[in-house]
């Protein structure tokens, strides 16, 4: 017997209905653009780039030879799980949802501040990021206020986009997508075909290091936050699954496949880098190594187009990363999660974006490296400036892997109680392997939490610690008995229709 | 007989990849089959303890 013509928008706003919430934002993203989204953040010419350095400097090629599928391998576990709760629960909130609804509002709402503070700290480093190697290419000085003034003007546009709509953003994510490939194509071709290259065995086999006050072995775990940085934003596929078509699968698949592709396509782009090295001591030496490999092996104008091709896979990572973490602003708003509520949930009727939320995010995005300048201002004899990228990155990583885990963890335990069955999941499920998936991701994240706050990276731990302390204290003093987790926005199907009309209007 | 470093930083890359293609492969084999499945059958959404 054939099946009904399916219409998968009024079944992914039917499943909304059943968590409470209308169909505010436009539901406009395919299978496609939700993909491009997370596999936009995740930036392979944006993560494995800007801190190449720091992995070289660590561990040398063999960084990037075994580090890479190394970090691959624990993250394809993390993104399935959390594919899985995505497919569940179909929410722009999230991991802020999810743990709401599995551990009630306490986790819910340090999930969503802790996934806000990695996603601030992921669009500040992207864009930041971007400016360093924006600057020098614009022909400007490599000052701070030079970097600043591009880093804000960066932002700017990523907010202005944002705020115009989810059409414009999308058919811009969808070009992201096939740009990094192509980006990643120019790259390795250019380095297969015109620069002098070291032999293969040497990826394997050339352990090198700066660090000198530890083993290497623990220097190259250390050295992984190139990796692990890198694959992190996924959780967008989930933040957009409100304006995704078949959301409960398209979504799921989104998040998948971009680290699955990312993997492989990084992977790739990373061997070919390395491979041109022609100096490692003078590389790992350079302010930053992968500029330096390019006009070494390149030579000038060459080097300069490629370096413009990474430069512009990096504005759009920080387009796709405001998008994301502005639908985790108005979803967590919309739950009367954070202060000025009422302001960070509107709609605004004409784009139907959140746009305070977009413009929310710009604005603390660029507060952060403000902050970590007047720190170094006032602390010069304690604090170098050049720490304090990795301590971002590092910040970014953590606080958005500990988002990931929190309802992972819960959902393990809600399995253990027999609360979550398997008429629980959603279309897109790992069925029996979900519980040891789960676990796996669940060690990998303890592991790399401990792991990215220990020396050399223990400015991340301090920064983090004194942020977690501020927002305990924030809990205990105003949240606390107040904060219910996410609130049904109307108690039937005939309410939210009437105010999905009124949007229509 | 004694492997070389290289020999042994060569079996592990390998080693990696191969391991990084079947967990991807098998993971999402396994995701495309529970979606296959999914639509023959009826299931509800988790909605939390209290109201599931």
């Amino acid at each position: 017997m054939m099946n009904p013509p399916e219409q998968p928008t009024d079944r992914d706003k039917e499943v909304l209905h059943q968590f409470g919430y209308a169909q505010q934002l436009l539901r406009e993203m395919g299978g496609f653009s939700n993909f491009a989204i997370s596999f936009s953040i995740i930036s392979i010419l944006t993560g494995a780039v800007t801190l190449y350095g720091v992995g070289l400097n660590a561990g040398g090629p063999v960084l990037m030879s075994i580090g890479w599928p190394l970090v691959t391998l624990f993250v394809l576990f993390v993104a399935a799980s959390l594919a899985e709760l995505a497919s569940a629960i179909p929410t722009s909130g999230a991991l802020y949802h999810w743990a709401s609804l599995l551990g009630g509002p306490t986790w819910g709402w340090i999930t969503a501040w802790l996934n806000l503070i990695g996603l601030i700290a992921a669009i500040a480093g992207i864009d930041y990021g971007c400016a360093q190697f924006m600057t020098p290419l614009l022909g400007l000085k490599e000052t701070p206020q030079n970097f600043m003034s591009v880093f804000g003007a960066l932002l700017l546009t990523h907010a202005i986009l944002n705020h115009i709509g989810i059409r414009t953003v999308a058919r811009l994510n969808d070009f992201s997508a096939v740009y990094h490939i192509v980006g990643v194509a120019v790259v390795v071709v250019a380095l297969a075909f015109f620069a002098p290259k070291q032999p293969v065995s040497w990826l394997f086999t050339k352990t090198f290091t700066t660090v000198t006050n530890q083993p290497y072995w623990f220097a190259f775990l250390g050295g992984l936050l190139q990796a692990q940085w890198t694959y992190t934003g996924y959780d967008a596929s989930a933040h957009t699954i409100e304006e995704t078509k078949n959301a409960r699968v398209s979504a799921p698949w989104g998040m998948y496949l971009s680290v699955v592709i990312s993997g492989v396509i990084g992977y790739v782009m990373l061997l070919f880098v390395t491979l041109a090295i022609k100096d490692l001591g003078a590389t790992a030496a350079a302010a930053n190594p992968f500029i330096y490999i390019f006009e070494q092996a390149l030579g000038g104008t060459f080097g300069r187009v490629v370096l413009w091709i990474v430069t512009l896979a990096m504005w759009f990572c920080g387009l796709s990363c405001v998008t994301s973490t502005s639908r985790m602003i108005f979803a967590f708003a919309r739950d009367n999660g954070m202060p000025l509520s009422s302001v960070f949930a509107k709609v605004s009727r004409h784009y139907r974006t959140p746009a305070a939320a977009v413009w929310l995010a710009s604005i603390l995005s660029f507060m952060l490296p403000c902050l970590i300048l007047a720190l170094v201002a006032a602390f010069p004899k304690r604090l170098d400036f050049s720490k304090l990228y990795p301590a971002v990155t590092g910040i970014s990583t953590i606080g958005l892997y500990l988002s990931y885990g929190i309802p992972l963890l819960l959902k393990v335990r809600a399995m253990r109680q027999g609360i979550w069955t398997s008429r629980a999941n959603g279309p897109w499920s790992l069925g029996a392997w979900s519980g040891p998936v789960n676990v796996i991701a669940l060690i990998w994240i303890a592991f790399i939490t401990v792991l990215f706050v220990l020396p050399p990276n223990d400015l991340t731990g301090y920064i983090f610690a004194g942020t977690f302390l501020a927002l305990i204290i924030f809990y205990v003093a105003r949240v606390r008995g107040r904060f219910r987790g996410p609130v049904a926005q109307a108690s039937s199907d005939a309410e939210l229709l009437k105010m999905e009309a009124e949007l229509e209007k | 007989m004694a492997l070389s470093m290289e020999q042994y930083g060569i079996i592990l890359g390998a080693s990696l990849l191969v391991s990084v293609s079947v967990c991807a492969w098998l993971l999402g084999a396994k995701a495309h089959a529970a979606v296959r499945r999914f639509r023959e059958e009826h299931h509800e959404s988790f909605l939390g303890p209290r109201r599931s």
